[in-house]
């Protein structure tokens, strides 16, 4: 969990929205927090951290908000706390990817909780992107004939069966496989294979 | 001599009776002299057939100026004619129909004619003597508006007489009571004597036609010398001035006039009063601007004065303005010459039916004394009556007002408590709100002192806020229990914008919720209003959940707030929302019990909204905006605080 993470807290109620600061900066995270959603989607600058979000409140509601947060890409995960939640409200949230939905007046172990992981799981996705992007950096490295080596090498395919498709000799096949497994920073076929996986889950291979 | 007496009482005290009374005798003084001297109208008898046949071939002759307007002239005459040529009325019909517009045609009635169709309204203007005029007016509502004038020498008299002549050489004859048993001849020449003064005025002087003096119309003026010298009548009477006027002065030597009076209104000598010439009269009915162009046309007459004057063979009448009819009243009160010879124990029998006359007359009034006396008794008797049912129905009222104004209270309460459940949902909100606060405040307070953090200062104003919040809740919790008060009204001096304040904190949740933006527009510095607090709070809500329902699909929802002071007496507060407004059909029941556009809701809300303003003098209606939406107004009287109870408060805190 990064130290730079933040809490956002956003609710029109300044008594909620201090006491909910109040608490959280217990347990010594560090909290900003907003009277409405706009206020925080103009002043977010894709800080780590979580939301603490109020379902109704004046203006832009907390589900516009959500939609709103999903079109520009961020993915804060989003606590909303509700003091006349109902469950067709909070389904309808969760399906939008809510991380949380907590009631109030809340438990304050519940909502803790709720934070913490919210701000795990941020720190996670962090992680899974920093390491996305430097796949897709290795991947791109690649000239267009290790590129075709690399596939052919993860469909399981000999050096012997690679050089007749591309109709070149085994030895030069033999030598773009070697500066690939260098490129893409893999030590056995395997690690390659497993990169490779990630890197198409993550849509940066086709 | 007693019945004299009797007689002369009795007209001083007519003359002490007010003025209507006199008017009343008057006329019916009238009526039984009319009654009883009939026999004097036995000339001509044209009935009212005749009439309409005449004036149908008026009609059709005239045919040729259907375009002007038509007016009927009814002009009172013992003889029928058929039109006015050849008599000294031509000339003023000349002069009428001149008029571009108007077309004047002549009805020569006698007097019950004249009646009659004055009755069947057949007869715009009358003219006829000034007796009939009076009956006339009284009956009819005939208006005078000139009086006939002829000329006299160089002077122009508006003022009628009469004149008794004898044979200078007879003595029998020398005052008017002479004449009684006499054989008289009456120049009535082209209608000139006016039969009912000729009449009163014999009255006047005890004598009666047909009962103790012979009277004879002589219609050729010429034939009344002759008749007077061969005895067939002892004396000839005329409309004073005609006979000057007619005979040469050689011929007046021979005669000799009776009673002879001088008055300034004419230049020649007459035996009896001068009274007012024949007035021209409209009838009820004819138009005041058609009536002042026929007194100018006549008027004007005067200026076109014809050259023939003082020829008696080309007569005609002129005229003046109204004259006033006082000289009638001496007429009907007083015999002129009335002297103490007629005071003889042998009363004429004209006395005797005055005498008569004057006990009918007194009887009657004792008799309307009495009955006035007996209905007002009565009438008292009927008021302390209804008085006493009035108070009667005052105190049920009363009672009714107060128990109206119990149910209504009662009314407004069971609204009250219905509202709140509507707004349950709303209000576990509101109070969730500080009580989430509250136990979040606290359970930060607690981690940090159980993790050892102790800056007291930090964790203090925690607590500080925590309390508010708390009082925060309780404040809801106040407002709340307060609302739903029990049904009693209690009016205090309150100030309009602070329950505007408190009402909207109140509804704060309901308008987050809905995404209503609440805008205000207070005049400031109102003066307080009378008022119960909690019902105008109530109605205050009621139409703020209106106004907020009635946008639910309405993009931005505004809703605002306004008060001000209408005019010195007036506060007005309106709840204007954006919303879709109100139909005109709907706009006419929403104050209707049972009424609701919603499908919640008893339909109760803004009928005893209505009914609370008006219990408070004030009125609420509801229109809509002339843009978007709706705005419902309420009106509050501003009452000046009392001094008094202030200082009566300042003690009891005290």
């Amino acid at each position: 969990m990064s130290n730079d993470a933040i809490v956002f807290i956003v609710d029109d109620d300044e008594a909620v929205r201090q006491s909910t600061a109040w608490l959280i900066e217990s347990i010594g995270l560090k909290v900003t927090t907003f009277t409405c959603a706009d206020e925080f989607l103009e002043n977010y600058n894709n800080e780590p951290g979580c939301i603490v979000m109020d379902v109704r409140m004046p203006g832009m509601s907390g589900l516009e908000a959500q939609e709103e947060m999903k079109n520009r890409g961020m993915t804060l995960p989003l606590i909303f706390i509700t003091g006349h939640g109902d469950v067709p409200m909070a389904v309808r949230a969760l399906k939008r990817g809510a991380f949380d939905f907590i009631e109030k007046p809340f438990n304050d172990q519940l909502l803790l909780d709720a934070v913490q992981r919210g701000l795990k799981n941020n720190s996670e996705a962090m992680e899974s992107l920093i390491q996305n992007e430097s796949i897709d950096k290795r991947i791109t490295s690649l000239t267009p004939r290790e590129h075709e080596v690399m596939m052919r090498v993860t469909e399981g395919k000999p050096n012997k069966v690679i050089a007749h498709e591309l109709n070149v000799s085994i030895k030069t096949v033999e030598v773009h496989r070697a500066r690939m497994m260098e490129k893409m920073e893999a030590t056995s076929v395997a690690q390659l294979v497993k990169t490779t996986i990630q890197a198409r889950q993550n849509n940066i291979l086709d | 001599m007693t019945a004299t007496l009797t007689r002369i009482k009795m007209l001083i005290s007519l003359k002490a009776l007010p003025a209507k009374l006199n008017v009343f005798t008057l006329f019916l003084l009238l009526t039984l002299n009319s009654i009883l001297s009939t026999p004097l109208h036995a000339t001509s008898e044209v009935s009212v057939e005749t009439i309409s046949k005449t004036s149908n071939t008026l009609a059709e002759s005239q045919s040729a100026n259907q375009k002007k307007q038509q007016f009927t002239i009814g002009i009172l005459s013992q003889t029928p004619r058929k039109s006015t040529k050849g008599t000294p009325w031509q000339f003023s019909f000349d002069r009428l129909n001149s008029h571009p517009k108007f077309q004047f045609k002549a009805l020569f009635l006698n007097s019950q004619e004249l009646t009659k169709a004055l009755i069947n309204d057949r007869l715009d203007f009358v003219i006829c003597d000034a007796i009939n005029y009076l009956r006339l007016e009284k009956k009819y509502g005939i208006l005078r508006l000139l009086t006939r004038a002829e000329q006299y020498s160089d002077q122009f008299v508006s003022s009628e007489g009469l004149s008794v002549h004898t044979l200078s050489n007879n003595s029998n004859i020398t005052r008017l009571q002479d004449l009684k048993d006499k054989s008289i001849g009456v120049i009535d020449d082209r209608s000139s004597i006016s039969w009912l003064f000729l009449e009163k005025f014999l009255f006047n002087h005890g004598l009666i036609a047909d009962t103790n003096i012979t009277i004879t119309a002589i219609s050729d003026i010429n034939q009344s010398i002759p008749l007077l010298q061969s005895n067939t009548f002892d004396a000839i009477i005329s409309k004073s001035g005609l006979i000057d006027k007619y005979f040469p002065q050689g011929k007046i030597d021979n005669l000799r006039l009776i009673n002879p009076r001088r008055g300034w209104q004419a230049p020649f000598l007459h035996s009896s009063v001068l009274i007012p010439e024949w007035p021209l009269a409209k009838a009820w009915y004819v138009d005041n601007q058609i009536a002042s162009q026929v007194v100018s046309l006549l008027l004007n007459q005067h200026n076109s004065r014809s050259n023939n004057s003082n020829a008696y063979f080309l007569p005609q009448y002129y005229w003046d303005i109204a004259l006033n009819y006082n000289a009638l009243n001496e007429l009907f009160f007083f015999s002129e010459n009335y002297d103490d010879e007629a005071d003889t124990e042998e009363s004429t029998l004209s006395q005797k039916v005055q005498y008569w006359i004057s006990f009918i007359i007194i009887c009657f009034l004792v008799l309307i004394l009495i009955l006035y006396l007996r209905s007002s008794r009565d009438l008292n008797n009927k008021l302390t009556l209804s008085k006493e049912s009035l108070e009667q129905e005052i105190k049920e009222r009363q009672h009714a007002q107060e128990q109206a104004l119990t149910h209504q209270a009662e009314l407004a309460h069971v609204a009250r408590l219905s509202t709140m459940g509507e707004m349950a949902s709303g209000l576990a909100h509101e109070l969730n709100q500080p009580l989430s606060a509250i136990h979040t405040y606290v359970q930060g307070c607690i981690r940090r002192i159980n993790m050892g953090n102790t800056d007291l200062d930090a964790i203090v104003g925690a607590l500080k806020l925590t309390a508010q919040q708390a009082d925060r809740a309780g404040g809801i919790i106040r407002r709340l229990r307060s609302f739903v008060r029990k049904g009693e009204s209690h009016k205090t001096y309150s100030e309009i914008n602070q329950i505007v304040n408190e009402v909207t904190g109140f509804l704060e949740t309901q308008l987050k919720n809905k995404q209503v933006s609440l805008k205000f527009d207070l005049e400031e510095d109102l003066p307080p209003v009378l008022a119960d607090i909690i019902q105008i709070e109530q109605v205050l809500i009621n139409l703020l959940k209106n106004g907020i329902e009635s946008m639910s699909n309405i993009e931005k929802p505004v809703i605002m707030v306004s008060t001000r002071r209408l005019d010195p007496k007036l506060i007005e507060l309106c709840v204007i929302d954006s919303g879709h407004g109100i139909s005109e059909d709907k706009l006419k029941r929403i104050f209707n019990p049972f009424f609701t556009t919603k499908t919640s809701g008893m339909g109760m809300g803004l009928s005893i909204s209505s009914s609370i303003i008006e219990a408070h003098d004030g009125k609420l209606y509801a229109e809509n905006n002339p843009e978007q939406g709706a705005r419902f107004c309420l009106t509050l009287p501003i009452t000046e605080e009392p001094i008094i109870e202030e200082q009566a408060g300042k003690d009891n805190n005290e």
